[in-house]
């Protein structure tokens, strides 16, 4: 059954899917790490991933998983940024008497690319393993490296039960309350700034 | 070899035999020894040579296919045991040490190509990515604009949202950016600041933004809601304006036929009327003439049709106009705007300040000052519930110092004639006559009505200024001198006149007035 929601969410996000699964063969060809195959797209566990040697050393492992996560965020968050100030915080539902497309665009967008930006179980325990292993004695790195690896534990729980749909779809609808929290006084300094210049 | 022949080399070759035992082969006679060399040589020599050959040559294929038999044996046992090293990705070559594939392959595999497919889709990424970046830095600056008038909103600033919900509207214009829930939450602003005006012009503005279907939307109730009340009230301002007030414009108030007037006003709230919207966005009302609800006689196309009534809470306050004009009691008026509040509690605006002051000054302090608090509750910069605690402090209380304390906090909010006025009544009623005089100039360079001039007058009066007093008789003069009938001339309030006569002191005048100037 959790696999039937893994799978219906991989494939409702299906440009997401396709764009970590991407990200994530950049990544091996960075690290060098040999893939087994190239099948972005499977009906297992493994959609939206490609199978790869498992990472052996600390930054390998790091590239694989931060690498296609930061990218993912980064385009997830500006999507979502786009699509949820044009549609739900402004209501420009319609655009020259037609139904705003873009904006709806943005809005999937956005939910397919931060629906798919974690990694997988394999990469997360290699993760896990490699950092906060019995071997690893750096306890400076894993303090500094916790805050990400707590969100890989959380995500990669969730992304495995098909549920980081959901949480992606109620964090672009509260996305303009965020937002809300930093940008009217970031653009109001900008603002203030360039008038103080001219 | 024949058998004749080979009896015959086998007696020769016993006799060679026994010659050759022979210690003395030399015995042998010289014609046996060339008998025996004439028997071998020749053809049955060949024959054996050709037979040994053949012996020989069989034996020899022999022992070779042996030997290849044994090397073909173990190959085929060498191949059987490499095929399970073969790597898994070629399967020609054996595999490395703890690993599926070979050394190649493996090589290979870390450097996986990419579909090119695949690369169109992240080119097209990127692409839409900074289609997206450039939407943002378009609509920004108009959702921040919007996003602080709904903040102020939330707070009473009622005003200043509307003037934040206006800039955001201006920048998403510019955008071609068509932002219905800034219009929604401007309207709904709009509404709550309230005002005859927005109210008449209200209906239309909702019915150009929004179409019909858009109304029925769930985030859509409370503007509905909204819209339905203005358009009765819209309609209900209209036809009192067109029965009513014109009817009796020309007439002094003092002549008004109070009880007709209140009368024709009890029918409107009797009448069914239709009300819509015109496709050019213009509010239609119609008498209803027929029980079925939603015909209207309008050629045109009409949107948001429906049936009702006339607005109770604005019939009401009709009714409390017309008495406040013609002079009724203090209890009459503070009826008809209990009816308004019964009718419209959500509609502040319209009751609260009046049914307030009526309250102060009917010596009420609990009500006044429980009305007062609604309006700041509703908004912190609402400056009539300022007025009315400086109506409590002055009337009731006989607290001047406070009475001022609070003109000059409501002038802090939105600087007012009236206030400069009330601190010039309180100035007054304290001594401090040069500082009334003061407030009152200011409260007249603000505004010139009767009001003013009365108050600035009697101040410079009581300040011992007669030159201020004659500038403001001046002006009464220069008013009257273009008014023919002597009931539209003005004069000084009652109060003026008497300090000018010097009948009655500036104290006796205000504790007899309720601490103004009122004929």
């Amino acid at each position: 059954m959790i696999k039937i929601f893994y799978l219906i969410a991989k494939t409702v996000t299906l440009p997401g899917t396709l764009f970590k699964a991407f990200l994530e063969h950049v990544a091996c060809r960075l690290t060098s790490t040999a893939m087994d195959n190239d099948r972005y797209y499977q009906g297992n566990e493994m959609c939206g991933h490609v199978e790869h040697d498992l990472a052996e050393k600390k930054g390998q492992s790091f590239v694989l998983c931060f690498f296609p996560f930061i990218i993912s965020l980064v385009f997830g968050l500006i999507f979502s940024w786009a699509g949820s100030i044009d549609i739900i915080a402004l209501g420009e539902f319609r655009r020259n008497e037609q139904i705003n497309l873009m904006g709806f665009l943005y809005l999937y967008l956005g939910l397919c690319f931060l629906t798919n930006m974690f990694p997988s179980t394999e990469d997360y325990l290699s993760f896990k393993e490699l950092f906060y292993g019995k071997g690893s004695k750096n306890v400076f790195l894993k303090i500094i490296l916790a805050p990400l690896f707590a969100m890989f534990f959380i995500g990669t729980k969730l992304e495995k039960c098909g549920l980081s749909l959901l949480t992606s779809a109620a964090f672009i609808f509260f996305m303009p309350n965020i937002l809300s929290l930093f940008v009217p006084y970031l653009t109001n300094l900008v603002t203030d700034y360039s008038t103080g210049l001219g | 070899m024949s058998d004749n022949k080979d009896n015959n080399a086998f007696e020769d070759e016993e006799v060679e035999t026994e010659k050759t035992d022979l210690p003395d082969n030399e015995s042998v006679t010289e014609n046996e020894s060339e008998t025996v060399s004439d028997s071998y040589e020749g053809e049955n020599l060949d024959k054996e040579l050709e037979e040994l050959r053949d012996v020989f040559q069989q034996e020899l294929d022999k022992a070779t296919a042996e030997v290849q038999n044994a090397e073909t044996d173990s190959s085929e046992e060498n191949e059987e045991i490499n095929s399970e090293n073969l790597c898994l990705c070629c399967g020609e070559k054996e595999r490395m040490e703890g690993s599926d594939y070979c050394e190649d392959c493996y090589e290979a595999m870390r450097h996986y190509p990419f579909k090119w497919v695949y690369f169109l889709v992240a080119i097209l990424a990127v692409y839409v990515a900074v289609l997206a970046v450039g939407k943002i830095a378009d609509i920004n600056h108009g959702w921040v604009y919007a996003y602080e008038g709904d903040t102020l909103a939330e707070a009473g600033w009622y005003e200043d949202a509307a003037d934040k919900y206006q800039y955001a509207q201006n920048y998403l214009y510019r955008a071609k950016v068509e932002p219905k829930m800034v219009y929604l939450h401007n309207l709904q602003n709009s509404f709550k600041l309230g005002g005859f005006n927005v109210i008449n012009s209200y209906p239309t503005s909702v019915a150009t933004l929004f179409d019909e279907w858009e109304m029925n939307l769930p985030h859509m109730k409370t503007l509905k809601q909204y819209y339905m009340k203005s358009q009765e009230m819209a309609a209900t301002i209209q036809t009192v304006n067109d029965e009513i007030f014109s009817e009796y414009s020309e007439m002094p108030t003092s002549e008004l036929p109070y009880d007709e007037i209140i009368k024709k006003i009890n029918e409107l709230s009797n009448r069914t009327l239709h009300i819509g919207i015109d496709e050019n966005g213009n509010e239609i009302t119609e008498e209803a003439t027929t029980e079925q609800a939603g015909q209207m006689s309008s050629s045109s196309e009409v949107y948001f049709k429906r049936t009702t009534t006339y607005d109770k809470a604005m019939l009401e306050y009709f009714k409390y106009y017309f008495a406040a004009t013609c002079g009724k009691s203090s209890e009459e008026k503070i009826g008809f705007l209990e009816n308004v509040k019964s009718n419209a509690p959500e509609m502040i605006w319209l009751y609260a300040g009046e049914l307030g002051m009526e309250y102060a000054e009917n010596g009420n302090k609990e009500k006044a000052l429980e009305l007062a608090d609604l309006i700041n509750r509703e908004s912190e910069t609402d400056v009539v519930s300022y007025y009315i605690k400086a109506l409590v402090a002055k009337i009731i209380d006989n607290d001047f110092e406070k009475a001022i304390e609070y003109c000059e906090q409501g002038n802090g909010y939105a600087e007012n004639y009236e206030f400069y006025r009330q601190m010039a009544l309180n100035y007054l009623a304290l001594g401090d006559y040069k500082k009334a005089q003061e407030n009152a100039q200011k409260a007249y360079d603000m505004s010139n009505d009767l009001t003013t001039i009365n108050t600035l007058a009697f101040s410079a009066l009581a300040n011992g200024d007669s030159k201020k007093f004659d500038e403001m008789e001046k002006v009464f003069t220069d008013y009257n001198a273009d008014v023919e009938s002597d009931d539209q001339k003005l004069d000084f309030v009652s109060g003026v006149l008497a300090l000018k006569n010097k009948e009655k002191t500036v104290d006796e005048i205000l504790k007899q007035g309720g601490y103004d100037l009122n004929d």
